[in-house]
């Protein structure tokens, strides 16, 4: 029995972390944070360096908010959050200006704006503020990834159609020599567009109508998938109650 | 007592949390803060480096830090050799958008090499704007007659990208000052030879002739103690610019802007005119001899019919009407004026025919946007024949141009009234 329990647990974790990739993506799903999912997505490792930063602040002010959940007063907790979740994106700045100055300068002021992103202000306040400080970790760092994961979808797309490339090593010390993964050097279609902030809007758009077109065909499939179901049952019912008249008509004869 | 122990504890929660988040803030930028000031640092002298061919990295000694001044370090940029190659020089500048940091080096011939934004917290797409558009036209202008030529070409920026790139103006301003004191000048040179007590000099008017631009020349009060009128003339290839400077009523002189690479024959030409020097400009005609000599002569002498045809109005908008002659009759009147348009004070041009009947008008120069003040060339162009103007829809003919219509409305209104006041009569 006990062990039933702690293997729920397990899946329940799991399935805590794993929410935000894809059935809760804050991007993708809720559309939250799409400031810096417009703002600094022009290329794979801007995107990957603004998501690396969110999932430490989303990580630790869920952490902190969750471990004195129980202090703060119920009138005062959003300025409580907003203090916390804007200490860690100082604190954050101040490390990228140090440790990796290039992507501070990319980003810019979209760091400090980090503290007006929904999506950490509202895990604090739906999920950290509720459970305990395990959970609230790892739902912080599940939900950054999903963001993070977002986010370099969204600058992959945006990156390759504007300059046929894909770039490391820029404004991440990825390496010690800036190259690229993907270059195409023939490359004659560039879309600049796509690396401003249209490009942002359009790429987002596009990428919510395939995920919705997904969502909607795997829909209809569970949905013609239930419907096959119900038919089966209706007729396994049915075929049963003539089971059962046959066999009543033969005891009676 | 329950209500006063619960604010005391809300109190206290607020305290301690602010009080924690002040320190571990504090804690990270006093541990970062070597690392930082590196960074930014190696940002700068990439800067520097980039800007100067064959630059090394300066020593100690050729970095001055300036006081009272928007530019806060000069550096002395040298080759591998010790030899100057020109100065950098660091500003910074802060408006309520954030704060921006900017690099302008200047070569030994007193031109702008480059301005560098170096590090900006001001809204990004505005600075953006600034390094796409407006920096790169600075490259290469000598620091003794800038022209920012600052426009809102990117509709929606007036007010904002302005605000940036008014640091970066400060900022280069600065630095020409600091300059002025290292470099040679030919410009500022040639006017104190043409008024001793010059100060400053703006541009007032600019021309498509044989002169292309007319300069205010002013004294430290800002009183006007000249008009100066540049000539730039070819020779061999190489364009020389002269100076020709008029008061009210006379003819200076004139000179030339004798940078380095200017002939000295040109630059010797212009003593052939010192027998002409404050003299009544009425009738004066140049009498001299040689090549260059005369190639100056003929462009004086256009600039010379210039002023004698000029009237000087400095009222209700206008500078001054130029009568323009066909043979000894009138062909028409071309007025100059200015007035505030929509992101700063627009010269124009109108044109009034022998009669008085409106002809054309034109941007002389405009800060306005230039998608919104062009197409008034075309609406108010269907005035053309007529002698008066009534304000209706040609004055807002494009949306957002209201401004910029009102202004020319003004101007040609004036125009019209100073017609019928004073050259319908003569």
């Amino acid at each position: 029995m006990a062990k039933t329990k702690n293997v729920k647990k397990e899946m329940s974790r799991l399935a805590n972390f794993t929410k935000g990739f894809f059935k809760e993506n804050p991007v993708f799903v809720f559309l939250l944070g799409l400031c810096p999912a417009l703002a600094v997505t022009g290329t794979v490792e801007a995107s990957l360096g603004m998501g690396i930063l969110v999932i430490f602040v989303l990580t630790s002010s869920n952490v902190v908010v969750s471990l004195i959940r129980k202090w703060i007063p119920h009138q005062i907790r959003v300025p409580s959050y907003i203090v916390i979740i804007s200490t860690f994106v100082t604190i954050v700045g101040l490390l990228t200006e140090a440790y990796a100055y290039a992507l501070h300068g990319e980003l810019g002021i979209f760091i400090p704006l980090i503290v007006v992103n929904c999506l950490i202000l509202g895990r604090a306040e739906s999920y950290a503020s509720k459970n305990k400080v395990h959970d609230a970790a790892i739902d912080g760092f599940g939900m950054g990834l999903g963001f993070l994961g977002a986010l370099v979808v969204i600058g992959f797309f945006r990156e390759f159609l504007s300059t046929g490339a894909i770039a490391y090593g820029v404004y991440l010390p990825l390496a010690e020599t800036p190259g690229s993964i993907i270059n195409i050097d023939s490359y004659v279609f560039s879309m600049d567009a796509f690396g401003q902030a249209p490009g942002g809007f359009l790429v987002i758009g596009l990428l919510l109508g395939i995920f919705n077109f997904v969502a909607i065909l795997k829909r209809n499939k569970k949905e013609r998938e239930r419907q096959r179901m119900i038919e089966e049952k209706k007729r396994q019912a049915l075929e049963r109650k003539r089971q059962k008249a046959k066999e009543k008509a033969g005891a009676n004869a | 007592m329950d209500n006063l122990l619960s604010k005391l504890k809300t109190a206290a929660v607020l305290l301690i949390i602010g009080a924690v988040s002040g320190l571990a803030i504090f804690g990270t930028h006093t541990l970062t803060e070597d690392r930082r000031e590196e960074n930014r640092r190696m940002a700068q002298l990439a800067i520097y480096l980039d800007m100067f061919d064959g630059a090394v990295t300066p020593s100690d000694d050729d970095i001055v830090a300036i006081e009272d001044s928007s530019v806060k370090e000069m550096v002395t940029m040298r080759d591998s050799s010790g030899n100057i190659l020109g100065y950098a020089f660091r500003g910074e500048g802060r408006i309520s958008h954030g704060d921006i940091t900017v690099i302008v080096g200047i070569d030994l011939d007193g031109n702008i090499i480059d301005v560098q934004i170096a590090d900006s917290t001001q809204t990004p797409s505005y600075v953006q704007a600034l390094r796409d558009h407006y920096l790169p036209r600075l490259r290469s202008q000598s620091i003794v007659a800038m022209d920012y030529g600052f426009t809102d070409e990117l509709a929606g920026t007036s007010a904002s990208a302005g605000m940036s790139f008014g640091n970066v103006r400060r900022i280069i301003e600065d630095a020409r000052f600091i300059a002025a004191d290292f470099l040679s000048d030919p410009v500022m040179e040639a006017y104190e030879r043409l008024a001793p007590d010059v100060a400053s000099f703006d541009t007032f008017v600019v021309f498509d002739r044989a002169f292309t631009e007319e300069q205010l020349i002013k004294d430290d009060d800002g009183n006007i103690l000249a008009y100066a009128y540049l000539m730039p003339l070819e020779f061999d290839g190489e364009t020389v610019t002269y100076v020709a400077a008029y008061t009210e009523t006379e003819f200076i002189g004139i000179t030339v802007f004798a940078f380095d690479d200017v002939p000295q024959d040109a630059i010797d030409a212009v003593e052939a005119f010192e027998g002409y020097w404050n003299s009544d400009f009425n009738g004066l005609t140049f009498d001299v001899d040689g090549e260059i000599e005369n190639t100056i002569a003929t462009a004086l002498t256009e600039l010379n019919t210039f002023v004698e045809n000029r009237t000087w109005i400095n009222a209700n908008d206008l500078d001054y009407v130029e009568t323009r002659y066909d043979g000894d009759d009138v062909s028409g009147y071309w007025f100059i004026g200015r007035k505030m348009g929509y992101n700063g004070v627009n010269v124009l041009e109108v044109l009034l025919d022998e009669n008085g009947a409106f002809d054309h008008f034109a941007y002389n120069q405009s800060p306005d946007t230039p998608d919104f003040r062009n197409p008034l060339i075309d609406a108010f162009g269907a005035y053309s024949g007529q002698t008066e103007i009534t304000q209706n829809e040609a004055e807002d003919a494009w949306s957002g141009a209201t401004f910029t219509g009102e202004s020319v409305y003004a101007i040609i209104s004036a125009a019209f009234q100073y017609f019928a006041d004073t050259l319908g009569d003569e």
